[in-house]
């Protein structure tokens, strides 16, 4: 009997560049970034002002940032969730603006601010009869939860997985950074010469994991399989990444070794913050893990910023596009490509053809890393 | 199903290994588990002043764990060795912490070593930086059960051979217990209690060190 695959059936997003993953495809290929200066807050004391922001969340809300993005999200019927599909939340920070107005405030009523307090706002606007879990792994939070959901739906635990992603642009997180001077003072460049840092970013979206067999029961349209996944840990440092990349490159090999003989890696969604030790950290994993099978690597971080626990999930559903159009989004913000890097990142768009396969990779503070191989179904 | 080797915890007034029944008392529960208490950190660590509650204790846990369970420190080899931590607060204790410093300081500069402890994932990594581990590293929440929850999907991890052994368990600022669940391929010794009997202990709920009590079917007696 063939093993149960996980197929991504349904999935929506909302990013700097709108909503839908049609519209983030054709942002990116505009060759245009869709970061602007923040005015949701004072920026002057930070080192930069720029960010990747939703249009229309606003600051100051009944509903927090998350939760305005994730309602505009399922506000319409049609995205064909079942009720029995299984939750898990990824998130990072989660409903911090709700933190940040009780601090404010002098109140001690943070502990309904916690990332588990979104699992029954997501239940309700999911309309799932799961109560799920949260999944956190720092900025490799979203591709975490997907690799539990597809883990889940191959072993037979369950039919299907919605995992729904979200973090916004907050004056906690942009404070934080700037404290770590991880900001570019302009705006990220990944794997260009003269990186000086990341922007920060936001998005909410869901992806819906089905077994193969109830998704061809059903009829459904299938984005791609997620065929492998890999999550490791560097046991470095807390905010800087391992200086060989052989952690990472341990989560793309056995992502790989999941998706079995046969697999060729078309392109790679790399998790490209813009920081120097980052996307240093990555190109040396991907040498270590592919060797001299170079697959172009892109980064939308300079696009539209780093959305930290959503990324891995708007980063797996363009990786699936880049697959099905067999080309990379350019590199946006890449002028004159790092040493490190040439061979692998490009500033233009480039073909890829006949592939079954691209990852999907990211990694966060604490050292974790998760890879994604994301499969086309024929 | 993976089985349990060990479990080590620590609350605000003692610490244990559940398999081996060992413990004793400390003094520095009020003080955020610091200083360093010795007897179960005895190597030194780099910046463990700097490390917030949960992550003390989650580190002190960790390593009580890894001695209940037979396993040297630092480990041979930490590929394969994940760890995932759960919590009922996050990190909010950390939030606020960080948040009202900044506010207080008239939100001219957040302070990056309290804002590194505002992910709920910052303790098990810091365990995994001391301790090698190199696994699977997550941090969940939300279940009604959440040492059931963890521990699942920690079984789940080494059933599928995403590790070979992991670590589990609940960390906050009020103290830690961690288990080392592992296949009986990885590990020399034999197991303490089966996957089966540990999650059977552990879906009747309750917290540290009520859990460990549990693990270690010692009844009421208590643990110094």
């Amino acid at each position: 009997m063939s093993r149960t695959k996980a197929y991504i059936v349904s999935a929506d997003i909302i990013t700097p560049y709108g909503h839908g993953v049609e519209r983030c495809w054709s942002g990116l290929l505009s060759g245009k970034h869709a970061l602007k200066k923040v005015e949701r807050f004072d920026t002057r004391p930070f080192v930069s002002d720029q960010a990747g922001l939703i249009d229309g969340i606003e600051y100051g809300k009944e509903d927090s940032l998350v939760i305005q993005a994730l309602k505009r999200l399922f506000e319409k019927p049609g995205h064909g969730i079942p009720r029995d599909a299984r939750l898990i939340v990824a998130s990072t920070k989660g409903e911090i603006d709700l933190l940040e107005r009780a601090v404010a405030q002098g109140s001690d009523e943070f502990n309904q601010c916690t990332v588990a307090s979104l699992l029954p706002k997501a239940q309700k606007l999911v309309g799932v009869s799961d109560s799920g879990y949260v999944i956190s792994a720092a900025c490799a939070s979203a591709s975490a939860a997907l690799a539990r959901a597809a883990s889940t739906v191959t072993s037979g635990a369950a039919e299907c997985v919605v995992v729904v992603a979200c973090d916004s642009v907050s004056e906690f997180v942009y404070s934080g950074f700037s404290s770590l001077m991880a900001l570019d003072r302009t705006l990220a460049k990944p794997f260009d010469k003269n990186r000086k840092g990341l922007t920060l970013g936001e998005a909410a979206g869901y992806a819906l994991v089905m077994s193969d067999a109830r998704a061809r029961k059903e009829g459904r349209p299938i984005m791609g399989e997620i065929a492998g996944w890999g999550l490791t840990a560097d046991a470095n440092h807390i905010t800087g990444p391992s200086r060989d990349g052989k952690p990472l490159a341990l989560a793309i090999r056995k992502a790989m070794e999941m998706g079995g003989d046969g697999t060729t890696i078309g392109s790679i969604c790399a998790h490209g913050t813009g920081t120097a030790f980052n996307d240093s950290m990555e190109i040396k994993a991907f040498t270590r893990a592919l060797g001299q099978r170079t697959s172009p690597v892109y980064s939308l971080k300079g696009a539209m910023g780093h959305s930290m626990g959503a990324a891995g999930l708007v980063e797996a559903l363009v990786a699936l596009k880049s697959l099905e159009h067999g080309a990379t989004p350019p590199n946006i913000n890449l002028d004159t490509v790092d040493d490190e890097a040439k061979g692998w990142a490009f500033p233009e768009q480039r073909p890829f053809g006949g592939a079954t396969s691209v990852l999907s990779t990211n990694s966060g503070f604490g050292g974790v890393n998760a890879a994604l191989l994301l499969s086309q179904v024929t | 199903m993976a089985d349990l080797y060990g479990a080590g915890w620590i609350d605000n007034r003692s610490y244990g290994c559940a398999r081996t029944g060992s413990g004793a008392t400390h003094q520095v529960g009020d003080c955020g588990f610091s200083p360093r208490i010795k007897e179960i950190l005895p190597d030194p660590f780099p910046n463990f002043g700097r490390l917030d509650a949960a992550s003390k204790a989650t580190c002190y846990s960790v390593a009580l764990a890894l001695e209940d369970a037979g396993l040297a420190q630092p480990l041979a080899c930490g590929e394969g060795v994940g760890i995932i931590g759960a919590g009922q607060a996050g990190c909010a204790r950390s939030d606020v912490r960080y948040y009202k410093d900044y506010i207080d300081s008239g939100r001219a500069s957040g302070l990056s070593n309290f804002f590194i402890y505002t992910l709920p994932s910052s303790p098990v990594s810091e365990a995994s930086i001391h301790f090698g581990l190199q696994g699977p590293l997550l941090y969940t929440g939300g279940t009604e059960n959440i040492f059931a929850g963890c521990a699942a999907l920690a079984m789940e991890l080494i059933e599928n051979q995403e590790a070979s052994v992991m670590l589990a368990g609940e960390s906050g600022p009020e103290g830690a217990l961690f288990m080392v669940l592992a296949a009986r391929s990885s590990m020399e010794q034999a197991p303490w209690r089966s996957g089966a009997e540990t999650m059977a202990i552990l879906r009747q709920g309750g917290s540290f060190p009520h859990i460990a009590r549990k693990l270690a079917d010692i009844g009421n007696k208590i643990v110094p």
